[in-house]
């Protein structure tokens, strides 16, 4: 292997990963970890009552305020080690709004208090947002709530000494840990993290049922996605907002959804569904065609608990839906939910995704300035592999960059876009495959020293492809063709002129390309 | 509760199981640590091991320690989409050898996540760029770019001092 490993950077990272790694705790053993999840199911390992002891006790002697509210002791972290004035961290946005507090506090409830406060006296930035709610109860008692929304960045906020038990509840889809007291007339708390905006909220209220807080905090869990600061730099936010979607009617999807200069939504969401950068695709070696509501889609893993699918729709807005919480199957059926959310609140807004990019059989990343005339790369049953030689529009960073983009078109109008390469110096990537009617349509992009593609079919043979160089412009060429659909294994390997085998991409020692064909269609 | 069982929801986890955690288990906070921070290590193979557990038994896994170590990265991704890795600890006792610099400390935590888990299974476990790949789930070309990015960002901020 030939990597220097005496260099001044290594040494660095070696210096650094044994500072962190000696600052780490002991790693506790299974039977530990799986009897503090028992009572609080399966979320509740990171507020286990031990560590939050340990780090309250670790902690106390930095302690800066202190919220007394219905015999609740509320104690938030001061910083602790933080040097002052560190950049703690701030709560940006408005305060949350609710829809209709009165719907669950009563009619006669109002709010007594909006205020943020600096955890630290020392702090320039407030990092709490706090609300409350009165109303009067029985025998004239003033019943009282309190909204508590912090960055999660680090745990910020913490119970203490009250609460005689805390548990995982399910509730309203949303899950909380939910703080009660041994006396039925005690206060009781809920907290939550928003993992959208990793924000952490905890409310806590005294006289008010078990019920009626968790309907509470359930409504203020929806309505914290409009403050949500998650929102991708130059997306517009299309939806934002719970979705039941699956497995379960119960089950409310956290979905937002963004459209880009590109075309693209994604589809960002907590234990449900969450969207992410395609190069996060990574295990597509393993995919296999979908059919996502009549559009031809792939399924992956993205790494070992998530599987991914990636489509299009008829409006050449590509989605891609992960979870890590969803068996492949029910990724797929996930998948095909999303669209049916996602046209509702167009028509809602009033939105034209039809009028986006994509629609001219262009490459559509709207950035890009075409160099050459597309070509044809191959054509099948239906379909067509188109490649264009491009380049980047001034104002962006790499402006002048020349690339090559792919898209693939059936009946004269462009169907899947591929995305664009701007990979100097040759490189290989191969897509995942897409489904037609008559199999899988494999698409790759090479570097120009590659002048055979043969590709081994696990069951019939190998087939020898010609890269399709896109211009004189370009480093890189493209290969596709349609693969008979039988769930086999497709190896992949190339050779230069002299009928050398060669490594196409010069950071691989060995370049091993496996792709699994099994489209569902 | 016998000793070496646990319940997961309501499901009993083997000794099989337990085995395998044990054996892997410090090299899995070690990594969650370098990729999110020490504080946060603990929980991130928590919730994986626990999420794993509700599904199936990790002897079930035909390569146990490969899926352990992408799982922590998968959730690492997720804790840390926001946040960088905390160094805020309390009570940390001084380290027998000189402290990084914060600016090289900074530079490397602050690395994306699989260049600084490609940068500590190679360069802090010693592990080969195959051992890594396969741990992460990449190929090996792709691991040995990010060791080249990821070398690359840090030259940058050590030239500078």
């Amino acid at each position: 292997m030939d990597i220097d490993r005496n260099s001044r950077e290594i040494a660095a990272f070696r210096q650094t990963y044994q500072t962190v790694v000696d600052r780490t705790p002991v790693a506790r053993d299974l039977e530990e970890l799986t009897l503090t999840s028992v009572s609080g199911g399966p979320n509740s390992a990171r507020v286990r009552p031990a560590r939050r002891n340990a780090v309250f006790a670790a902690v106390a002697g930095a302690l800066a305020t202190l919220v007394v509210l219905g015999g609740v002791t509320l104690m938030f972290r001061s910083g602790g080690a933080s040097p002052p004035g560190a950049d703690l961290p701030s709560v940006s946005g408005p305060f949350i709004v609710l829809d209709d507090p009165a719907s669950v506090l009563g009619p006669d409830a109002r709010i007594t208090s909006k205020e943020s406060m600096a955890i630290d006296p020392g702090a320039s930035n407030p990092v709490i947002r706090m609300q409350s709610w009165t109303r009067t109860g029985e025998n004239g008692i003033t019943e009282a709530i309190a909204l508590l929304e912090g960055d999660a960045a680090d745990e910020l906020i913490y119970k203490f000494g009250t609460f005689s038990e805390i548990r995982n509840v399910e509730y309203g889809g949303f899950s909380f840990d939910l703080g009660e007291t041994a006396s039925p007339a005690g206060p009781i708390g809920v907290e939550w993290t928003d993992d959208v905006s990793h924000r952490r909220y905890f409310m806590v209220g005294q006289g008010f049922t078990r019920d009626e807080l968790l309907d509470f905090a359930a409504i203020t869990a929806r309505r914290s996605w409009d403050a949500s600061d998650a929102i991708p730099d130059g997306l517009n936010p299309i939806y934002e907002g719970p979705q039941t979607l699956f497995p379960s009617p119960e089950t409310i999807a956290r979905v937002l959804v963004y459209q880009g200069e590109a075309g693209t939504v994604e589809i960002v969401s907590y234990e449900g569904f969450a969207i992410t950068e395609p190069d996060m695709f990574l295990q597509w070696g393993e995919a296999r065609g979908v059919d996502i509501n009549d559009r031809p889609g792939v399924l992956a893993m993205v790494d070992a608990l998530t599987w991914g699918v990636i489509w299009t729709d008829g409006d050449d807005v590509t989605y891609f839906v992960t979870s890590a919480a969803l068996t492949p199957d029910e990724v797929v059926e996930a998948a095909r939910r999303v669209r049916s959310v996602t046209a509702t609140r167009w028509e809602a807004i009033g939105a034209q995704p039809s009028e986006g990019p994509g629609t001219e059989n262009q490459p559509t990343a709207a950035s890009f300035l075409p160099v050459s005339e597309p070509v044809t790369v191959a054509s099948g049953n239906g379909w067509s592999v188109f490649g264009q030689v491009v380049e980047k529009k001034a104002g962006n960073p790499t402006a002048g960059n020349r690339g090559d983009c792919a898209w693939l078109e059936r009946a004269g109008r462009s169907m899947i876009d591929f995305g664009c390469g701007f990979i100097p110096g040759g490189d290989v990537e191969f897509w995942p495959p897409f489904a037609t009617t008559d199999g899988v349509v494999l698409i790759g992009e090479v570097s120009i020293e590659t002048v055979t593609v043969r590709i081994d079919l696990e069951n019939q043979g190998p087939i020898e492809l010609s890269p399709v160089r896109l211009g004189a412009e370009s480093s890189l060429a493209l290969v596709a063709v349609e693969l008979p659909a039988s769930g086999e294994t497709a190896t992949i390997t190339f050779y230069d002129s002299t009928g050398r085998q060669i490594d196409a991409d010069p950071h691989n020692e060995r370049l091993d390309l496996r792709i699994i064909l099994e489209p569902e269609m | 509760m016998q000793p070496g069982t646990g319940l997961v929801c309501g499901k009993s986890v083997s000794n099989s199981d337990s085995e395998i955690f044990r054996k892997h288990k410090d090299d899995l906070v070690r990594y969650a640590a370098a990729l999110v921070g020490p504080d946060a290590a603990d929980d991130v193979v928590s919730a994986v091991v626990l999420r794993l557990l509700e599904r199936r038994s990790l002897s079930d896994l035909e390569d146990a320690r490969a899926y352990l170590f992408r799982a922590v990265l998968n959730q690492a991704r997720n804790v840390g989409s926001r946040r960088r890795p905390s160094f805020a600890v309390v009570d940390a006792a001084q380290p027998p050898w000189p402290e990084p610099q914060p600016e090289v400390l900074s530079a490397v935590m602050n690395l994306p996540l699989r260049q600084r888990a490609a940068t500590f299974l190679v360069y802090w476990a010693d592990l080969s760029v195959a051992e890594t790949s396969r741990l992460m789930g990449a190929r090996p070309g792709t691991i040995k770019r990010y060791l080249y990015l990821a070398r690359r960002s840090l030259k940058e901020v050590l030239d500078g001092h």
